[in-house]
């Protein structure tokens, strides 16, 4: 296996071979990253390959200041954060567009998401958290997603959303509060008649 | 254990949820899907350039050099059609309307 600089190096240099490496090293976990925040395991799967078309596309632009996985991780995070702006767009002018005859293949979202690789026990409680998650703002729930779920750590975090780690640790701190306070809600809501 | 003390220990729960979790995998296949995708987007350059001018980053400044053009072209036909105001003398006037009569047929010598 290569290492992240010589496989650069040889995609920079026109080799197909290193480009398949890089997908067998790396698409787990992008795959893994785009799935905790889109929440769909296909709109996953469309993000991963579009993040290694544009890697493969773009190689040259990668000047090699910061790691690989770090930039790989800053545009998973860019697509998906675009990707759920266009749903939303699409769900919003979705009537218009059906008055002027344009019909987009809109799936539905699932009401609520099982990410594939938590433990069966914990089902349950996850899903109150992915729901939780989706109401954060954006830089609390990518910071929050990259350190729990992902398991980077708050250096490499910073180094991926472009900020100090103090900003990281402000971040995670009030993404914790907001979760949990709508955690709270959700299962006041939920043992309301107990 | 009172509710209150139940709901805190299931937030607990839930933000610990991913705690030790697998990773999921993609579908199988995933380079053979990039490979194919690939190969679409670099077959024809006509659809690259189509998808070019149909954003907007071309078609909001397109659309306001054509307005430009359209306001140049009427402001500049107003003051091209404008009439031309000249003096012109009595002499030249009775020139242009021929106001000398024909002397063809002299009455005094006939």
């Amino acid at each position: 296996m290569n290492q992240p600089e010589t496989l650069v190096q040889k995609l920079l240099n026109g080799d197909q071979a290193s480009f398949a490496e890089l997908v067998e090293q790396y698409q787990d976990m992008l795959y893994n990253t785009a799935l905790s925040i889109v929440q769909n395991n296909s709109d996953a799967d469309d993000i991963t390959q579009e993040v290694f078309i544009q890697v493969y596309l773009s190689i040259s632009s990668f000047k090699g200041e910061s790691k690989l996985s770090t930039w790989l991780y800053q545009i998973t995070i860019s697509k998906a954060l675009d990707h759920e702006k266009k749903k939303k767009r699409n769900k919003r002018y979705g009537f218009i567009k059906s008055l002027f005859g344009i019909s987009e293949t809109t799936e539905a979202l699932p009401v609520e998401f099982n990410h594939p690789g938590i433990q069966l026990e914990k089902k349950e409680s996850s899903n109150a958290l992915f729901k939780a998650l989706k109401k954060l703002p954006d830089n609390q729930r990518i910071a929050f997603t990259l350190h729990k779920i992902e398991g980077q750590s708050n250096l490499e975090v910073a180094a991926i959303m472009n900020m100090n780690v103090t900003a990281v640790e402000s971040l995670m701190s009030r993404a914790k509060v907001n979760l949990k306070n709508t955690l709270q809600d959700y299962y006041n809501e939920k043992f309301k008649d107990q | 254990m009172n509710k209150d003390e139940h709901i805190k220990r299931l937030i607990e729960a839930s933000i610990n949820s991913t705690d030790g979790m697998n990773r999921a995998t993609p579908k199988p296949f995933l380079l053979t899907r990039i490979s194919a995708k690939l190969n679409t987007a670099a077959g024809s350059s006509w659809e690259r350039i189509a998808a070019f001018i149909g954003k907007p980053v071309f078609l909001i400044p397109a659309f306001c050099f054509i307005i430009l053009i359209n306001f140049f072209v009427i402001f500049n036909n107003n003051t091209a059609t404008a009439p031309v105001l000249t003096e012109q003398s009595s002499a030249t006037t009775a020139d242009d309307f021929s106001n000398t009569t024909a002397t063809f047929y002299d009455t005094e010598n006939p």
